[in-house]
Protein backbone atom coordinates (compact mmCIF):
# COMPACT_ATOMS: atom_id res chain seq x y z
CA UNK A 1 0.00 0.00 0.00
CA UNK A 2 1.25 3.12 -0.79
CA UNK A 3 0.84 6.83 -0.20
CA UNK A 4 -0.70 7.19 -3.43
CA UNK A 5 -3.40 4.52 -2.27
CA UNK A 6 -4.30 5.99 1.01
CA UNK A 7 -4.90 9.49 -0.62
CA UNK A 8 -7.11 7.49 -3.99
CA UNK A 9 -8.61 5.51 -1.32
CA UNK A 10 -9.81 9.02 0.58
CA UNK A 11 -11.07 10.63 -2.67
CA UNK A 12 -13.04 7.93 -3.58
CA UNK A 13 -14.38 7.50 -0.27
CA UNK A 14 -15.55 11.42 -0.15
CA UNK A 15 -16.75 11.43 -3.57
CA UNK A 16 -18.51 8.41 -3.24
CA UNK A 17 -19.63 9.24 0.19
CA UNK A 18 -21.06 12.13 -0.04
CA UNK A 19 -24.49 11.33 -1.81
CA UNK A 20 -24.98 8.59 0.87
CA UNK A 21 -23.97 10.65 3.63
CA UNK A 22 -27.55 12.59 3.33
CA UNK A 23 -29.42 9.97 2.79
CA UNK A 24 -27.14 8.11 6.66
CA UNK A 25 -28.79 11.93 8.31
CA UNK A 26 -31.99 10.68 7.62
CA UNK A 27 -31.52 7.08 9.06
CA UNK A 28 -29.99 9.20 11.90
CA UNK A 29 -33.39 11.15 12.70
CA UNK A 30 -34.82 7.87 13.61
CA UNK A 31 -32.22 5.58 14.85
CA UNK A 32 -30.37 8.19 17.35
CA UNK A 33 -32.78 10.79 17.39
CA UNK A 34 -36.08 9.06 17.62
CA UNK A 35 -34.12 6.00 19.05
CA UNK A 36 -36.07 3.29 17.21
CA UNK A 37 -35.62 1.47 14.25
CA UNK A 38 -37.04 2.03 10.95
CA UNK A 39 -36.16 -0.29 7.78
CA UNK A 40 -38.32 1.62 5.48
CA UNK A 41 -35.25 2.59 4.47
CA UNK A 42 -34.02 0.08 1.74
CA UNK A 43 -37.14 1.11 -0.25
CA UNK A 44 -37.24 4.53 0.32
CA UNK A 45 -33.89 4.76 -1.34
CA UNK A 46 -34.80 3.57 -4.13
CA UNK A 47 -38.11 5.28 -4.35
CA UNK A 48 -36.72 8.26 -4.36
CA UNK A 49 -33.79 6.91 -7.36
CA UNK A 50 -36.45 5.99 -9.65
CA UNK A 51 -38.29 8.68 -8.82
CA UNK A 52 -35.38 10.61 -9.90
CA UNK A 53 -34.43 8.66 -13.33
CA UNK A 54 -38.43 8.44 -14.34
CA UNK A 55 -37.95 12.78 -13.83
CA UNK A 56 -34.75 12.56 -15.83
CA UNK A 57 -35.07 10.60 -18.54
CA UNK A 58 -38.17 12.03 -19.12
CA UNK A 59 -35.77 15.01 -19.87
CA UNK A 60 -37.55 17.05 -17.05
CA UNK A 61 -34.93 19.31 -14.26
CA UNK A 62 -32.90 16.99 -12.10
CA UNK A 63 -33.07 19.09 -9.44
CA UNK A 64 -36.58 19.29 -9.46
CA UNK A 65 -36.46 15.45 -9.55
CA UNK A 66 -34.50 15.93 -5.77
CA UNK A 67 -37.10 17.68 -4.38
CA UNK A 68 -39.65 14.66 -5.83
CA UNK A 69 -37.54 12.02 -4.70
CA UNK A 70 -37.74 13.70 -1.42
CA UNK A 71 -41.55 14.12 -1.31
CA UNK A 72 -41.61 9.90 -2.56
CA UNK A 73 -39.22 8.90 0.39
CA UNK A 74 -41.21 10.94 3.02
CA UNK A 75 -44.19 9.55 1.66
CA UNK A 76 -42.65 5.65 2.31
CA UNK A 77 -42.08 6.92 5.64
CA UNK A 78 -45.71 8.11 6.17
CA UNK A 79 -46.75 5.03 5.14
CA UNK A 80 -44.74 3.00 7.36
CA UNK A 81 -46.35 5.25 10.35
CA UNK A 82 -49.82 4.48 9.38
CA UNK A 83 -49.20 0.96 9.80
CA UNK A 84 -47.23 1.74 13.22
CA UNK A 85 -50.19 3.89 14.41
CA UNK A 86 -53.17 2.85 13.49
CA UNK A 87 -52.66 -1.39 12.81
CA UNK A 88 -50.79 -1.08 15.99
CA UNK A 89 -47.34 -2.75 14.65
CA UNK A 90 -43.77 -2.27 15.91
CA UNK A 91 -42.23 0.18 14.23
CA UNK A 92 -39.38 -2.16 12.98
CA UNK A 93 -42.62 -4.60 11.78
CA UNK A 94 -44.25 -2.30 9.78
CA UNK A 95 -41.06 -0.56 8.41
CA UNK A 96 -40.07 -4.34 6.99
CA UNK A 97 -43.77 -4.33 5.42
CA UNK A 98 -43.23 -1.63 3.75
CA UNK A 99 -39.88 -1.74 2.78
CA UNK A 100 -41.54 -5.15 1.01
CA UNK A 101 -43.77 -3.67 -0.56
CA UNK A 102 -41.94 -0.56 -1.67
CA UNK A 103 -40.36 -3.16 -4.04
CA UNK A 104 -42.89 -3.50 -6.45
CA UNK A 105 -43.71 0.01 -6.53
CA UNK A 106 -40.24 1.10 -6.85
CA UNK A 107 -40.03 -1.34 -9.81
CA UNK A 108 -43.21 0.28 -11.27
CA UNK A 109 -41.88 3.58 -10.81
CA UNK A 110 -38.51 2.35 -12.86
CA UNK A 111 -40.33 0.04 -15.44
CA UNK A 112 -37.67 -1.82 -15.76
CA UNK A 113 -34.74 -3.35 -13.19
CA UNK A 114 -32.23 -0.59 -14.28
CA UNK A 115 -32.33 2.62 -15.84
CA UNK A 116 -29.02 4.23 -17.20
CA UNK A 117 -29.13 7.75 -17.20
CA UNK A 118 -25.46 8.22 -19.09
CA UNK A 119 -26.15 11.28 -21.52
CA UNK A 120 -28.88 12.99 -19.77
CA UNK A 121 -28.78 16.32 -17.95
CA UNK A 122 -28.22 15.63 -14.34
CA UNK A 123 -27.31 17.56 -11.43
CA UNK A 124 -23.65 16.56 -11.96
CA UNK A 125 -23.61 17.46 -15.67
CA UNK A 126 -25.15 20.97 -15.35
CA UNK A 127 -23.35 21.68 -12.19
CA UNK A 128 -19.68 20.87 -13.80
CA UNK A 129 -20.71 22.34 -17.13
CA UNK A 130 -21.25 25.21 -15.82
CA UNK A 131 -17.95 25.20 -14.86
CA UNK A 132 -16.63 23.89 -18.33
CA UNK A 133 -15.62 21.25 -16.52
CA UNK A 134 -16.44 16.90 -17.89
CA UNK A 135 -19.30 15.24 -15.55
CA UNK A 136 -16.35 13.09 -14.52
CA UNK A 137 -14.46 15.73 -12.79
CA UNK A 138 -13.74 14.88 -9.44
CA UNK A 139 -13.02 17.97 -7.70
CA UNK A 140 -16.31 19.82 -9.10
CA UNK A 141 -18.08 16.81 -8.46
CA UNK A 142 -17.03 16.70 -4.42
CA UNK A 143 -17.73 20.54 -4.87
CA UNK A 144 -21.32 19.92 -5.37
CA UNK A 145 -22.08 17.22 -3.20
CA UNK A 146 -20.46 18.88 -0.60
CA UNK A 147 -22.54 22.21 -0.56
CA UNK A 148 -25.72 19.70 -0.83
CA UNK A 149 -24.42 18.08 2.24
CA UNK A 150 -23.82 21.50 3.60
CA UNK A 151 -27.67 22.53 2.97
CA UNK A 152 -29.28 19.52 3.97
CA UNK A 153 -27.22 19.29 7.11
CA UNK A 154 -27.29 22.49 8.11
CA UNK A 155 -30.90 22.74 7.98
CA UNK A 156 -31.20 19.82 9.84
CA UNK A 157 -28.82 21.20 12.72
CA UNK A 158 -31.49 24.47 12.76
CA UNK A 159 -34.37 22.09 12.40
CA UNK A 160 -33.37 20.06 15.50
CA UNK A 161 -32.30 23.23 17.24
CA UNK A 162 -35.75 24.76 17.03
CA UNK A 163 -38.52 24.27 18.93
CA UNK A 164 -40.48 21.91 17.13
CA UNK A 165 -36.86 20.02 16.79
CA UNK A 166 -36.97 19.95 20.86
CA UNK A 167 -39.73 18.43 20.94
CA UNK A 168 -38.86 15.92 18.48
CA UNK A 169 -35.39 15.25 20.49
CA UNK A 170 -37.35 15.70 23.78
CA UNK A 171 -39.80 12.46 22.56
CA UNK A 172 -37.28 9.97 21.52
CA UNK A 173 -35.52 10.83 24.75
CA UNK A 174 -38.71 10.56 26.97
CA UNK A 175 -41.87 9.75 25.31
CA UNK A 176 -43.54 10.06 28.59
CA UNK A 177 -42.03 13.09 29.36
CA UNK A 178 -42.52 14.68 26.12
CA UNK A 179 -46.35 13.65 26.60
CA UNK A 180 -45.91 15.40 29.78
CA UNK A 181 -45.23 18.38 28.22
CA UNK A 182 -48.18 19.14 25.65
CA UNK A 183 -45.87 17.29 22.96
CA UNK A 184 -48.00 14.96 20.70
CA UNK A 185 -45.96 11.99 20.24
CA UNK A 186 -47.71 10.63 17.76
CA UNK A 187 -47.13 13.22 15.69
CA UNK A 188 -43.15 14.00 16.30
CA UNK A 189 -42.81 10.16 14.81
CA UNK A 190 -44.89 11.15 11.90
CA UNK A 191 -42.60 13.78 11.07
CA UNK A 192 -38.93 12.17 12.04
CA UNK A 193 -40.23 9.34 9.65
CA UNK A 194 -41.42 11.86 6.97
CA UNK A 195 -38.10 13.98 7.28
CA UNK A 196 -36.33 10.68 7.69
CA UNK A 197 -37.02 8.99 4.63
CA UNK A 198 -37.20 12.38 2.83
CA UNK A 199 -33.69 12.07 3.58
CA UNK A 200 -33.00 8.99 2.25
CA UNK A 201 -34.90 9.40 -0.70
CA UNK A 202 -33.51 12.10 -1.25
CA UNK A 203 -30.20 10.72 -1.17
CA UNK A 204 -31.45 8.13 -3.55
CA UNK A 205 -31.90 10.78 -6.17
CA UNK A 206 -28.33 12.21 -5.40
CA UNK A 207 -26.61 8.42 -6.06
CA UNK A 208 -28.70 7.69 -9.25
CA UNK A 209 -27.34 11.15 -10.49
CA UNK A 210 -23.99 10.70 -9.57
CA UNK A 211 -23.15 7.04 -10.74
CA UNK A 212 -25.47 7.45 -13.39
CA UNK A 213 -28.14 4.84 -12.92
CA UNK A 214 -31.16 3.60 -10.94
CA UNK A 215 -31.21 0.25 -9.69
CA UNK A 216 -34.21 -2.21 -8.78
CA UNK A 217 -32.15 -3.37 -5.81
CA UNK A 218 -29.31 -0.52 -5.17
CA UNK A 219 -31.18 0.39 -1.56
CA UNK A 220 -30.65 -3.44 0.03
CA UNK A 221 -28.50 -2.92 3.40
CA UNK A 222 -29.07 0.83 3.43
CA UNK A 223 -29.90 0.30 7.16
CA UNK A 224 -26.87 -1.76 8.04
CA UNK A 225 -24.53 0.89 5.99
CA UNK A 226 -26.00 3.75 7.45
CA UNK A 227 -26.08 2.15 10.73
CA UNK A 228 -22.29 1.02 10.28
CA UNK A 229 -21.36 4.79 9.41
CA UNK A 230 -23.37 6.42 12.28
CA UNK A 231 -21.59 4.17 15.03
CA UNK A 232 -17.88 4.19 13.37
CA UNK A 233 -18.82 8.32 13.42
CA UNK A 234 -19.63 8.41 17.16
CA UNK A 235 -16.47 6.66 17.90
CA UNK A 236 -14.84 9.82 16.68
CA UNK A 237 -17.33 12.14 17.62
CA UNK A 238 -19.03 11.24 20.82
CA UNK A 239 -21.47 14.37 21.91
CA UNK A 240 -25.17 13.78 21.02
CA UNK A 241 -25.57 17.20 20.08
CA UNK A 242 -27.71 17.92 16.48
CA UNK A 243 -24.22 19.56 15.23
CA UNK A 244 -21.71 16.45 16.56
CA UNK A 245 -24.22 14.37 15.69
CA UNK A 246 -24.42 15.48 11.93
CA UNK A 247 -20.55 15.97 11.57
CA UNK A 248 -20.65 12.53 13.23
CA UNK A 249 -22.41 11.18 10.06
CA UNK A 250 -20.44 12.69 7.57
CA UNK A 251 -17.50 11.74 9.45
CA UNK A 252 -18.42 7.99 9.45
CA UNK A 253 -19.74 7.75 6.04
CA UNK A 254 -16.31 8.74 4.73
CA UNK A 255 -14.84 6.51 7.23
CA UNK A 256 -16.31 3.62 6.49
CA UNK A 257 -16.13 4.10 2.44
CA UNK A 258 -12.72 5.07 2.78
CA UNK A 259 -11.57 1.18 4.55
CA UNK A 260 -14.17 -0.40 2.40
CA UNK A 261 -12.19 1.97 -0.71
CA UNK A 262 -8.84 0.57 1.16
CA UNK A 263 -9.75 -3.04 1.00
CA UNK A 264 -10.59 -2.28 -2.78
CA UNK A 265 -7.08 -0.93 -3.67
CA UNK A 266 -5.28 -3.16 -1.84
CA UNK A 267 -7.11 -6.21 -3.51
CA UNK A 268 -9.14 -7.47 -0.77
CA UNK A 269 -11.96 -10.08 -2.55
CA UNK A 270 -15.24 -8.27 -2.87
CA UNK A 271 -16.68 -11.11 -1.94
CA UNK A 272 -15.77 -10.39 1.63
CA UNK A 273 -16.93 -6.43 1.79
CA UNK A 274 -20.07 -7.57 4.05
CA UNK A 275 -18.05 -9.44 6.38
CA UNK A 276 -15.89 -6.26 6.55
CA UNK A 277 -18.86 -4.41 7.12
CA UNK A 278 -20.02 -6.47 9.99
CA UNK A 279 -16.24 -6.45 11.21
CA UNK A 280 -16.62 -2.66 11.24
CA UNK A 281 -19.82 -2.74 13.45
CA UNK A 282 -18.18 -4.72 15.96
CA UNK A 283 -15.15 -2.97 15.86
CA UNK A 284 -17.23 0.11 15.99
CA UNK A 285 -19.19 -0.61 19.58
CA UNK A 286 -15.97 -2.72 20.89
CA UNK A 287 -13.70 0.57 20.81
CA UNK A 288 -16.90 2.81 22.15
CA UNK A 289 -17.48 0.48 24.73
CA UNK A 290 -13.79 0.58 26.07
CA UNK A 291 -13.93 4.69 25.80
CA UNK A 292 -17.45 5.18 27.78
CA UNK A 293 -17.44 6.70 31.24
CA UNK A 294 -21.14 6.15 31.46
CA UNK A 295 -22.84 3.09 30.02
CA UNK A 296 -25.59 5.36 28.77
CA UNK A 297 -25.00 6.00 25.99
CA UNK A 298 -23.88 2.67 24.56
CA UNK A 299 -27.25 1.36 25.66
CA UNK A 300 -28.75 4.49 23.70
CA UNK A 301 -27.60 2.08 20.67
CA UNK A 302 -30.64 -0.33 21.48
CA UNK A 303 -33.58 1.87 21.71
CA UNK A 304 -35.89 0.82 24.15
CA UNK A 305 -33.64 -0.25 26.78
CA UNK A 306 -32.22 2.48 27.58
CA UNK A 307 -34.52 3.68 30.57
CA UNK A 308 -34.89 0.82 32.32
CA UNK A 309 -30.81 0.55 32.27
CA UNK A 310 -30.59 4.18 33.08
CA UNK A 311 -29.96 4.18 36.61
CA UNK A 312 -27.08 7.20 37.20
CA UNK A 313 -29.66 9.73 38.44
CA UNK A 314 -32.00 7.11 40.32
CA UNK A 315 -29.27 5.42 42.47
CA UNK A 316 -28.24 8.26 43.59
CA UNK A 317 -31.40 9.66 44.76
CA UNK B 1 -56.46 34.03 32.87
CA UNK B 2 -56.99 30.47 33.84
CA UNK B 3 -58.69 30.37 37.52
CA UNK B 4 -57.81 26.51 38.10
CA UNK B 5 -61.16 24.94 38.92
CA UNK B 6 -60.94 21.46 39.17
CA UNK B 7 -64.17 19.65 38.94
CA UNK B 8 -64.82 15.80 38.94
CA UNK B 9 -68.36 13.86 38.45
CA UNK B 10 -68.66 10.03 39.11
CA UNK B 11 -65.26 9.72 37.96
CA UNK B 12 -64.43 5.65 37.49
CA UNK B 13 -61.42 4.22 36.27
CA UNK B 14 -61.65 0.40 35.88
CA UNK B 15 -57.93 -1.57 35.39
CA UNK B 16 -58.44 -5.13 33.02
CA UNK B 17 -61.88 -4.58 32.34
CA UNK B 18 -63.84 -7.10 31.45
CA UNK B 19 -61.16 -10.15 32.19
CA UNK B 20 -60.99 -12.40 35.21
CA UNK B 21 -58.42 -9.27 37.07
CA UNK B 22 -60.54 -6.68 36.69
CA UNK B 23 -60.32 -3.64 38.91
CA UNK B 24 -61.76 -0.97 39.88
CA UNK B 25 -59.19 2.07 40.75
CA UNK B 26 -61.94 4.64 41.19
CA UNK B 27 -65.27 4.04 42.11
CA UNK B 28 -66.93 7.25 41.47
CA UNK B 29 -65.05 10.16 42.62
CA UNK B 30 -66.90 13.42 42.96
CA UNK B 31 -64.70 16.22 43.86
CA UNK B 32 -64.38 20.34 43.55
CA UNK B 33 -61.11 22.36 43.93
CA UNK B 34 -61.51 25.87 44.15
CA UNK B 35 -59.08 28.18 42.47
CA UNK B 36 -55.74 28.47 44.75
CA UNK B 37 -56.87 25.36 46.88
CA UNK B 38 -53.28 23.52 47.76
CA UNK B 39 -54.40 20.11 48.48
CA UNK B 40 -53.08 17.03 50.05
CA UNK B 41 -53.81 12.97 49.53
CA UNK B 42 -53.02 10.75 51.90
CA UNK B 43 -54.19 6.43 52.01
CA UNK B 44 -53.08 3.06 51.97
CA UNK B 45 -51.28 1.78 49.08
CA UNK B 46 -53.78 1.00 46.42
CA UNK B 47 -56.31 3.07 47.34
CA UNK B 48 -56.00 5.22 43.99
CA UNK B 49 -54.34 8.51 44.93
CA UNK B 50 -51.80 8.16 41.92
CA UNK B 51 -54.66 6.51 39.39
CA UNK B 52 -56.76 9.75 40.42
CA UNK B 53 -53.92 12.33 39.40
CA UNK B 54 -53.58 9.70 36.15
CA UNK B 55 -56.74 10.25 35.25
CA UNK B 56 -57.14 13.73 35.84
CA UNK B 57 -53.78 14.31 33.90
CA UNK B 58 -55.29 11.61 30.74
CA UNK B 59 -52.60 8.85 31.08
CA UNK B 60 -55.63 6.16 32.02
CA UNK B 61 -59.49 6.70 30.79
CA UNK B 62 -61.98 7.02 32.38
CA UNK B 63 -64.74 4.41 32.14
CA UNK B 64 -67.31 6.70 33.08
CA UNK B 65 -67.89 10.23 34.53
CA UNK B 66 -66.63 13.67 34.30
CA UNK B 67 -63.67 15.86 34.32
CA UNK B 68 -63.85 19.60 34.09
CA UNK B 69 -60.67 22.12 34.16
CA UNK B 70 -61.84 25.93 34.53
CA UNK B 71 -65.28 24.38 33.56
CA UNK B 72 -63.67 22.93 29.81
CA UNK B 73 -64.47 19.50 29.58
CA UNK B 74 -61.35 16.85 29.67
CA UNK B 75 -62.54 13.85 29.96
CA UNK B 76 -62.08 13.06 26.52
CA UNK B 77 -58.93 15.04 25.49
CA UNK B 78 -55.80 13.41 25.10
CA UNK B 79 -53.01 13.51 27.64
CA UNK B 80 -51.00 15.66 25.50
CA UNK B 81 -53.55 18.38 25.21
CA UNK B 82 -54.36 18.50 28.59
CA UNK B 83 -51.00 19.28 29.26
CA UNK B 84 -51.73 22.94 28.11
CA UNK B 85 -53.18 23.06 31.23
CA UNK B 86 -51.58 20.84 33.87
CA UNK B 87 -48.52 20.07 34.93
CA UNK B 88 -47.49 17.38 37.07
CA UNK B 89 -44.33 15.98 38.43
CA UNK B 90 -43.65 12.11 39.61
CA UNK B 91 -41.92 10.32 41.92
CA UNK B 92 -38.75 9.39 39.50
CA UNK B 93 -37.03 11.93 38.82
CA UNK B 94 -35.60 10.28 35.59
CA UNK B 95 -39.23 10.40 34.16
CA UNK B 96 -40.03 14.42 34.81
CA UNK B 97 -36.76 15.71 32.90
CA UNK B 98 -35.04 14.49 30.03
CA UNK B 99 -31.34 13.33 30.51
CA UNK B 100 -29.73 12.93 27.43
CA UNK B 101 -30.59 17.16 27.12
CA UNK B 102 -29.46 19.95 28.86
CA UNK B 103 -30.54 21.71 31.68
CA UNK B 104 -31.74 24.77 29.87
CA UNK B 105 -32.86 22.41 26.54
CA UNK B 106 -34.93 21.25 29.33
CA UNK B 107 -36.26 24.54 30.68
CA UNK B 108 -36.76 25.83 26.91
CA UNK B 109 -38.94 22.58 26.53
CA UNK B 110 -40.94 23.01 29.45
CA UNK B 111 -41.66 26.42 28.65
CA UNK B 112 -43.50 26.07 25.49
CA UNK B 113 -46.11 23.67 27.44
CA UNK B 114 -49.56 24.53 26.14
CA UNK B 115 -47.71 26.42 23.68
CA UNK B 116 -46.81 26.30 19.57
CA UNK B 117 -43.60 24.89 19.14
CA UNK B 118 -42.65 26.91 15.85
CA UNK B 119 -39.92 25.05 13.53
CA UNK B 120 -38.52 28.67 12.87
CA UNK B 121 -37.82 29.75 16.36
CA UNK B 122 -34.54 28.24 18.46
CA UNK B 123 -35.51 26.35 20.93
CA UNK B 124 -32.93 27.74 23.58
CA UNK B 125 -33.73 30.82 23.73
CA UNK B 126 -32.09 32.76 27.34
CA UNK B 127 -34.51 35.39 27.36
CA UNK B 128 -37.76 33.10 27.23
CA UNK B 129 -36.49 31.73 30.31
CA UNK B 130 -35.38 34.42 32.68
CA UNK B 131 -38.04 33.12 35.42
CA UNK B 132 -36.97 30.07 35.26
CA UNK B 133 -33.21 30.54 35.90
CA UNK B 134 -34.20 32.82 38.75
CA UNK B 135 -36.31 30.18 40.14
CA UNK B 136 -33.57 27.96 39.44
CA UNK B 137 -30.55 30.01 40.92
CA UNK B 138 -33.28 30.50 44.05
CA UNK B 139 -33.55 26.66 44.64
CA UNK B 140 -31.29 25.15 42.99
CA UNK B 141 -27.90 26.65 44.64
CA UNK B 142 -25.78 26.41 41.48
CA UNK B 143 -27.65 25.04 38.89
CA UNK B 144 -28.78 28.29 36.84
CA UNK B 145 -25.03 28.18 36.11
CA UNK B 146 -24.87 25.22 34.88
CA UNK B 147 -27.23 25.58 32.08
CA UNK B 148 -25.55 23.30 29.71
CA UNK B 149 -24.95 20.55 31.63
CA UNK B 150 -26.67 17.53 30.57
CA UNK B 151 -29.81 16.93 33.09
CA UNK B 152 -28.74 13.05 33.44
CA UNK B 153 -25.79 14.64 35.01
CA UNK B 154 -27.51 16.32 38.03
CA UNK B 155 -28.22 14.07 41.61
CA UNK B 156 -32.06 12.79 42.10
CA UNK B 157 -32.59 15.85 43.89
CA UNK B 158 -31.76 18.42 41.88
CA UNK B 159 -33.03 16.63 39.09
CA UNK B 160 -36.21 16.90 40.66
CA UNK B 161 -35.75 20.61 41.82
CA UNK B 162 -35.64 20.98 37.78
CA UNK B 163 -38.77 18.98 37.07
CA UNK B 164 -40.58 21.10 39.98
CA UNK B 165 -39.27 24.54 38.00
CA UNK B 166 -40.22 22.83 34.55
CA UNK B 167 -43.59 22.63 35.93
CA UNK B 168 -44.15 25.93 37.05
CA UNK B 169 -42.94 27.18 33.63
CA UNK B 170 -45.39 28.90 31.76
CA UNK B 171 -47.72 28.73 34.53
CA UNK B 172 -50.81 25.84 34.43
CA UNK B 173 -53.90 26.12 36.04
CA UNK B 174 -53.53 22.44 37.52
CA UNK B 175 -50.19 21.22 39.27
CA UNK B 176 -50.28 17.66 39.96
CA UNK B 177 -47.42 16.33 42.81
CA UNK B 178 -47.33 12.42 43.03
CA UNK B 179 -45.04 11.46 46.09
CA UNK B 180 -42.44 13.72 44.04
CA UNK B 181 -39.99 14.36 47.39
CA UNK B 182 -40.31 10.05 47.86
CA UNK B 183 -37.38 9.11 46.78
CA UNK B 184 -35.00 11.70 47.26
CA UNK B 185 -33.13 11.80 50.82
CA UNK B 186 -34.61 13.75 53.44
CA UNK B 187 -32.54 17.02 53.37
CA UNK B 188 -33.35 17.48 49.68
CA UNK B 189 -36.68 15.95 49.97
CA UNK B 190 -37.46 18.88 52.79
CA UNK B 191 -35.93 21.22 49.64
CA UNK B 192 -37.71 20.44 47.14
CA UNK B 193 -40.55 20.64 49.46
CA UNK B 194 -39.79 23.98 50.55
CA UNK B 195 -39.77 24.95 46.92
CA UNK B 196 -42.96 23.44 46.10
CA UNK B 197 -44.44 25.11 49.17
CA UNK B 198 -43.33 28.51 48.45
CA UNK B 199 -43.91 28.49 44.67
CA UNK B 200 -47.68 27.31 45.08
CA UNK B 201 -47.92 30.10 47.58
CA UNK B 202 -46.64 32.68 45.59
CA UNK B 203 -48.49 32.00 42.41
CA UNK B 204 -51.37 30.85 43.88
CA UNK B 205 -51.80 27.61 41.54
CA UNK B 206 -54.40 25.21 42.35
CA UNK B 207 -52.28 21.92 43.48
CA UNK B 208 -53.00 18.47 44.34
CA UNK B 209 -49.86 16.87 46.42
CA UNK B 210 -50.12 13.03 46.86
CA UNK B 211 -47.96 12.06 50.16
CA UNK B 212 -47.23 9.31 52.29
CA UNK B 213 -45.92 11.51 55.06
CA UNK B 214 -48.59 12.20 57.79
CA UNK B 215 -46.95 15.33 58.52
CA UNK B 216 -46.26 16.55 55.17
CA UNK B 217 -49.85 16.12 54.65
CA UNK B 218 -50.77 18.32 57.92
CA UNK B 219 -48.20 20.83 57.51
CA UNK B 220 -48.91 21.87 54.25
CA UNK B 221 -51.74 22.83 51.98
CA UNK B 222 -55.29 23.84 52.72
CA UNK B 223 -57.30 20.68 52.84
CA UNK B 224 -56.40 17.18 53.03
CA UNK B 225 -58.01 13.95 51.47
CA UNK B 226 -57.97 10.07 52.57
CA UNK B 227 -58.83 7.88 49.81
CA UNK B 228 -59.29 4.11 50.38
CA UNK B 229 -60.38 1.65 47.87
CA UNK B 230 -60.85 3.94 45.15
CA UNK B 231 -62.81 6.47 47.14
CA UNK B 232 -62.37 9.44 48.98
CA UNK B 233 -63.48 8.67 52.25
CA UNK B 234 -62.41 12.25 54.51
CA UNK B 235 -62.26 15.56 53.15
CA UNK B 236 -60.66 17.73 55.99
CA UNK B 237 -60.20 21.78 55.10
CA UNK B 238 -60.15 25.06 56.51
CA UNK B 239 -60.32 25.97 60.46
CA UNK B 240 -60.54 21.80 60.26
CA UNK B 241 -57.50 21.03 59.02
CA UNK B 242 -55.02 23.79 60.62
CA UNK B 243 -56.83 22.53 64.10
CA UNK B 244 -56.07 18.65 63.33
CA UNK B 245 -52.58 17.10 64.79
CA UNK B 246 -51.08 14.24 63.46
CA UNK B 247 -51.82 11.72 66.16
CA UNK B 248 -55.76 13.04 65.88
CA UNK B 249 -54.92 12.71 61.88
CA UNK B 250 -53.80 8.99 62.31
CA UNK B 251 -56.37 7.98 64.69
CA UNK B 252 -59.07 9.42 61.90
CA UNK B 253 -57.20 7.93 58.73
CA UNK B 254 -57.14 4.20 60.71
CA UNK B 255 -61.02 4.63 61.35
CA UNK B 256 -61.83 5.88 57.92
CA UNK B 257 -59.77 3.12 55.88
CA UNK B 258 -60.71 0.66 58.84
CA UNK B 259 -64.43 1.55 57.79
CA UNK B 260 -64.18 1.52 54.21
CA UNK B 261 -62.52 -1.72 54.18
CA UNK B 262 -65.25 -3.34 56.22
CA UNK B 263 -68.47 -1.56 54.04
CA UNK B 264 -66.52 -3.59 51.28
CA UNK B 265 -66.69 -6.40 53.20
CA UNK B 266 -70.10 -6.32 54.12
CA UNK B 267 -71.40 -5.21 50.46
Amino acid sequence: MTPADVIGALVDAIATGLPYAVGYLGIWVVFRVMRDFDLTVDGSFVTGASIAALWITSGLDPWLALLLAFAGGGAAGLITFALHRWLRLPLILASIVVGVGLFSVNLKILGSPNVNLIGQSTITTTFTGAFGATPYDRGFTILLFSLVFLLVGGLLVLFLSSQAGLALRATGINAQMARAQGVDTARAMALALLIGNGLVGLSGGLVAQSQGYSDVNMGVGSILFGVTSILLGEVLLRRQTPLWGVLAVLLGTIGYRFLLALALRVGIDPDLYQGLTALIVVAAVGISLIGRTSRSRLLGMLPGQRRTLDTKAGSRA
Amino acid sequence: MTTGELRLEGLRVIFNGGTPDERVALDGIDLTLAPGDYVTVIGPNGAGKSTLLNAIAGTVPAARGSIFLDGLPLTRSPEHRRSALIARVMQDPRINTCGDLTIGENLAFAERRGRSRSPFRLGRSRARLAESIRLLSEYGRGLSGRLGHLAGDLSGGQRQVLAMVMALANLPSLLLLDEHTSALDPEMADRVLELTDAAVRSTSVTTVMITHNMRQALEYGNRLLIMSEGRIVDDIGGAAKQALTEDALIERFRAVVAESVSDRLIA
